[in-house]
């Protein structure tokens, strides 16, 4: 048997079933992918290490905060409205469990280049942790193949080719003013589902706004889709659009469903079933209407907030004037 | 300017990373903003020329490779000693290893450095002794599979990582408590029987 080195352990792992981790020798890395039952290796020998990339993700746990932020507030409420610790308590799990899921969400990348490919290194998720891990690994690259300088940087690069066109990725800054319209008629429409749901009369044209409303916040969530695919808009902010996505089909149904079921039971009480001001009034619909409220209001929120986060880490700044005197240069040498 | 396959993209939206970032801390993406940090190494800018090695055709009296008889040998194989070119010299833990031995080491198991999956048999043992005692009655089958597992890989090579023997010694822990329950109870309900005859 070929002696082997024992590996050493780098600061970074995730997963729960499926464990990504990273080890290290004294001639190459090794990154691990373990189920319960068995391990997977890939080596990557620093000799052949080109290209080490760590991108951080600032702003990927904020929908979780968010939500959390929410939550925790939806339990006070709830808890002073309700006066039942049942509400209170199934609203502190759900906040519990999204304060865990923001906790676990990764907060930067990093994959390395060979000369035969570039591998994301899955175990690297949690900046800190990726910081002390890459300078462990920059060390025996360092070590195995030497530094390099800028100086030498700047001349290899000088007597390359141009890049191509073709290399660079097809993606497109977008300013996300669809994205704005569409979280403030979520907003909007919460405000007119809040007064509908506190009247206690039918009004025919708060309805149709209101119907107009959600169809023109179907719409724009649809193109928002189609908007933010490929460009440079955050992934809360298209998680946001894609949950509106989800729940406006679900809530569609819900509605439709309560309606059917308050119809059914006022035609076996004897009544007209569409009688608006009875269906109105019935609390299942108002149960609904709560729903409704709340999650056009929610996610209109926390869209609104991730998209001014957005925009305030994308802001570009203002060009430098450049001076009239021409000894001073743009840099202001 | 860089080579095209040379081009860096950040991990958040894929575009190009800008030359001047290579090799700086804190820079930022020119499309997202996002911070990144973008390393590299002389690797990058190494050509591999094997053929310029392996292309010298054998002069009257040289030595020759053993798998390409018409090519120069560059070293011995630190195995076998067989003379290979350089195009069959291959690097591995620190010596120069030619094709035949790698193979004929790894088919024997001898080259841990080569496995590219391992399984863990210590968990499957210990699996198949605790989580089965949920339910209480599949341990009458799965605590001897349990041992027999133990019994049968505990000699094979697990991970490449550092790893003790603990899940081995607390599966046949388990199994075991788990058979003597099993025959304990059946001397139990033999004797129930034979008391009430």
């Amino acid at each position: 048997m070929i002696p082997a080195q024992k590996y050493r352990r780098l600061p970074s792992r995730s997963g729960l079933l499926i464990r990504h981790s990273l080890w290290m020798q004294s001639d190459h890395l090794l990154r691990v992918r373990a189920n319960p039952f068995s391990e997977q290796y890939r080596r990557y020998y620093f000799a052949d290490i080109q290209a080490l990339v760590l991108t951080e993700l600032p702003g990927t746990a904020a929908f979780y905060w968010y939500a959390a932020a929410i939550s925790f507030a939806f339990l006070g409420g709830l808890l002073v409205y309700s006066r039942h610790p049942v509400w209170g308590t199934l609203c502190g799990l759900l906040a519990l469990l999204v304060f865990y899921f923001g906790w676990r969400v990764p907060n930067c990348s990093c994959y390395l280049k060979t000369s035969v490919g570039t591998d994301k290194l899955p175990a690297i998720r949690h900046l800190r942790a990726a910081r002390k891990a890459v300078a462990m690994v920059l060390l025996e690259i360092e070590k195995i193949q030497g530094p390099l300088s800028r100086e030498t940087l700047d001349a290899q690069l000088a007597s390359g080719t141009a890049v191509s066109p073709a290399a660079l990725p097809a993606i497109s800054h977008y300013g996300g003013q669809l994205h704005w319209t569409l979280f403030a008629l979520m907003l909007f429409h919460a405000a007119l589902s809040a007064a509908i749901w506190f009247m206690d009369f039918y009004s025919t044209p708060l309805s149709v706004v209101s119907g107009a409303a959600s169809a023109a916040t179907l719409l724009l969530a649809i193109l928002a889709v189609f908007k933010q695919h490929r460009s440079d808009m955050s992934r809360g902010v298209c998680w946001v659009v894609i949950c509106t996505l989800v729940l406006y089909p679900l809530n569609g149904i819900a509605n439709f469903a309560v309606s059917m079921y308050i119809g059914i039971q006022l035609a076996s009480k004897g009544q007209k079933a569409g009688n608006t001001q009875a269906i109105i009034n019935h609390p299942a619909f108002k149960i609904v209407r709560l729903a409704d409220l709340t999650w056009f209001l929610v996610l209109g929120c926390i869209g609104l907030i991730l998209l001014w986060l957005h925009q305030r880490t994308t802001h570009t700044p203002p060009p430098l004037v450049i001076s009239e005197n021409p000894d001073i240069q743009a840099d202001g040498t | 300017m860089p080579l095209a396959s040379e081009t860096l993209v950040c991990s958040k939206c894929g575009a190009a990373i800008p030359f001047e970032d290579w090799n700086r801390e804190h820079a930022f993406c020119t499309v997202c903003r996002a911070p990144h940090s973008a390393y590299v190494f002389p690797a990058l800018f190494s050509k591999i020329d094997r053929a310029a090695g392996a292309a010298a055709i054998v002069a009257e009296g040289e030595a020759s490779c053993y798998y390409h008889p018409r090519k120069r040998a560059a070293v011995p194989c630190d195995q076998c000693g067989r003379f290979l070119c350089a195009l069959c010299q291959v690097d591995f833990l620190g010596q120069n290893w030619c094709p035949g031995c790698i193979e004929a080491h790894r088919q024997k198991g001898q080259l841990s450095n080569l496995d590219a999956s391992r399984p863990l048999h210590d968990n499957m043992a210990l699996a198949l002794a605790t989580l089965p005692a949920v339910l209480i009655w599949p341990t009458i089958v799965t605590a001897p599979m349990s041992l027999y597992l133990a019994a049968r890989d505990w000699r094979k090579p697990s991970s490449v990582l550092p790893r003790t023997k603990v899940r081995f010694y607390l599966a046949v822990l388990f199994a075991v408590v788990e058979i003597a329950g099993w025959i304990w109870l059946a001397a139990f309900l033999i004797h129930l029987l034979t008391t009430r005859r």
